[in-house]
């Protein structure tokens, strides 16, 4: 395939997910309106920050009148779990530059590593493209800034934009993600954790609640499979027979 | 809204913000990507490492699902039927779980709360 066409397909899968990215991004460039904020400091923080729900983390914190330094502080905490991110993708990286891994790293969104981590878990036989990486986070990002800027100028319209619901948009595009890589019991059990302990954590500020659960959701279900692989090393759970495709 | 505190800033202090907010967002984002040398990054913890990263995008997007869906309006649970977030999150997980759709399952999800917002 060439490199267009992959530019092509990244871009056409991430399509579903920037869909629900349109109202998110509406929605923060209507609250930096609301909140009386420069609509140059809006859009700057869609093109140099380009990371949405830390943008409306800051936004929130400014607007009830957090000091600036406390808010890069929040932004670090909230943006976190893209190290994760970046941590998973690592070996797929290896045979770029540094420069287009920060080019590639710039843009690692929620939604661009997930249409990435996608196309690697379906097709075995394609590999990592860095093409395909562009296509997703460039179309991505230009939405993002062009919905920041729609929001700060349709701000004024929108009486009470979170009224609107319009963050079940976002719910619904990570669901679309989750649902698909529950394909085993310690994937579920993961999923379990990190809501139950997301709710329970809900309170903690500046979404540290999010790490705490995350973090839960991570370490209890590693634990049980590796303790699984010592205690029964010929049997994982990734490689339990299927008796439907046995038969066909 | 009447009550507005906003934090007023020179612009120095804007950029200083700007520049701040990147710089740790993009390093966080770098940092694992720089340090990816190595074949065998983590040594003998190479495949609990490996497999603690497989639980990553489960728990970080159920983390930010569940809260949303179901703390409205405040700091209770709500578990009810007025609660359209939980009811088109609902619609939304039937239809992925069904489908593995992306397109589906946003659609699906955006038109029972356009509906349930119209209707009611």
């Amino acid at each position: 395939m060439n490199r267009l066409t992959l530019i092509f397909h990244g871009a056409r899968d991430t399509l579903p997910l920037i869909l629900a990215a349109v109202p998110f991004g509406i929605l923060f460039g209507a609250l930096c309106q609301a909140f009386q904020l420069p609509f140059t400091l809006c859009l700057a923080m869609s093109v140099f920050v380009f990371a949405g729900s830390s943008q409306f983390v800051a936004v929130n914190l400014l607007g009830v009148g957090t000091p600036w330094l406390i808010v890069i502080g929040a932004t670090f905490i909230v943006n976190l779990r893209h190290m994760m991110y970046s941590a998973n993708l690592m070996k797929h990286v290896r045979r770029y530059s540094q420069l287009q891994r920060a080019m590639m790293a710039f843009g690692l969104t929620d939604e661009t590593f997930a249409t990435v981590l996608n196309r690697l878990n379906r097709n075995q036989d394609q590999p990592f493209s860095a093409s395909y990486y562009a296509g997703s986070y460039g179309l991505m990002y230009l939405n993002w800034i062009f919905c920041s800027g729609l929001g700060f100028v349709l701000g004024s319209q929108l009486e009470d934009p979170l009224a609107w619901g319009l963050d079940v948009a976002m719910v619904v595009a990570f669901i679309g993600i989750v649902t698909p890589l529950l394909v085993n019991r310690l994937m579920w059990l993961s999923a379990i954790l990190a809501g139950g302990t997301a709710l329970l954590c809900y309170e903690l500020p500046f979404q540290l609640g999010i790490l705490v659960s995350t973090l839960v959701a991570i370490i209890i279900p590693t634990w049980i499979h590796l303790h699984q692989q010592t205690t029964a090393p010929t049997k994982t759970l990734d490689t339990e027979p299927n008796p439907q495709e046995q038969t066909s | 809204m009447n009550e507005l505190t906003t934090t007023v800033m020179s612009n120095l202090e804007m950029i200083g913000l700007i520049l701040g907010m990147m710089a740790v967002t993009f390093g966080v984002r770098y940092f694992p990507f720089a340090l990816a040398a190595k074949e065998n990054l983590w040594g003998k913890y190479q495949s609990a490492v490996e497999t603690a990263l497989s639980f990553v995008p489960v728990a970080v997007l159920t983390s930010l699902i569940v809260p949303t869906v179901l703390i409205r309006n405040g700091e209770t649970v709500s578990v009810s039927l007025d609660n359209f977030h939980l009811l088109s999150a609902l619609v939304a997980f039937a239809v992925a779980y069904q489908t593995k759709h992306m397109l589906l399952t946003v659609i699906s999800g955006l038109a029972t709360f356009g509906l349930l917002k119209l209707l009611l």
